[in-house]
């Protein structure tokens, strides 16, 4: 990705331009889907903490009702996105709506896997060890931290 | 503030405290790992409307200060403004304003 002159996302007069390669791209649908399986499977689940967060942090009570209404549109405001993009994972021009849902999907992916990861404030792509049994997580982890960086420099108008 | 009507039970009003219902709610954004700086400048452009110059002072507020409030009004509109800040990954919270 990095070897391209061009940004392999980007905007144009036309849309928003996926450049992506037919590997980028399956490897997108495989985390997709697996997101997908584990926000209808088990939503409860500690890397998917970060998808749903405390709104009241001085009052658990009013939270607790927070959560009770919010759960269920964030989990459907999720799927919606993940849908959208699955659908447009092929396409090599995205419209505006299009490129938001890839935005927040990748964005759910990223936070999903640096959870699992346990990734923390300072966590440097320098320091991978190929002899970490999470190493070729951590590299997907930084792929699609370059993939959210184009999505979102796309986005600016 | 209008309690949900509930067979089982009712809030009982709070004697103890005296809360100033008029007190606007704020919203906090607070710092997370893993949030990509670039990413919470664009969702403060696109939820709240920010030049790029605000938006960007806000990220860094979060960065680091920790939290930065993003905005305030009534308490129906500032769980709304969370609610689209949780749609978008951050980590937001809401608190009446002391």
């Amino acid at each position: 990705m990095i070897f391209r002159s061009k940004p392999p996302i980007r905007r144009t007069d036309k849309g928003v331009v996926v450049d992506l390669s037919s590997g980028e791209r399956d490897l997108l649908r495989v985390l997709v889907l697996e997101l997908r399986h584990r926000l209808g499977d088990d939503p409860d689940a500690p890397e998917l903490r970060r998808l749903f967060p405390t709104a009241y942090h001085q009052d658990p009570q009013r939270d607790a009702e927070y959560q009770i209404l919010a759960r269920s549109e964030l989990n459907d405001a999720r799927l919606g996105s993940l849908e959208t993009m699955l659908a447009s994972l092929g396409a090599n021009l995205l419209g505006d709506d299009q490129a938001q849902c890839w935005l927040t999907t990748v964005n759910q992916l990223r936070l999903v896997l640096g959870t699992r990861l346990d990734i923390g404030e300072d966590d440097d792509e320098d320091e991978l060890d190929p002899a970490d049994p999470e190493a070729q997580e951590r590299l997907i982890y930084h792929w699609l931290t370059g993939v959210l960086v184009l999505l979102v420099d796309a986005s600016m108008v | 503030m209008a309690a949900s009507p509930s067979p089982v039970e009712l809030d009982e009003p709070d004697t103890d405290t005296i809360v100033d219902i008029d007190k606007p709610w704020i919203v906090i954004v607070w710092n997370a790992p893993i949030n990509l700086m670039q990413y919470v400048t664009f969702v403060f452009q696109k939820l709240f409307g920010f030049s790029k110059e605000k938006a960007h002072k806000l990220m860094m507020d979060v960065h680091l200060k920790g939290k930065a409030v993003v905005s305030s009004g009534p308490r129906d509109k500032a769980e709304l403004d969370v609610f689209r800040l949780h749609e978008h990954g951050l980590w937001a919270t809401m608190q009446q304003d002391s």
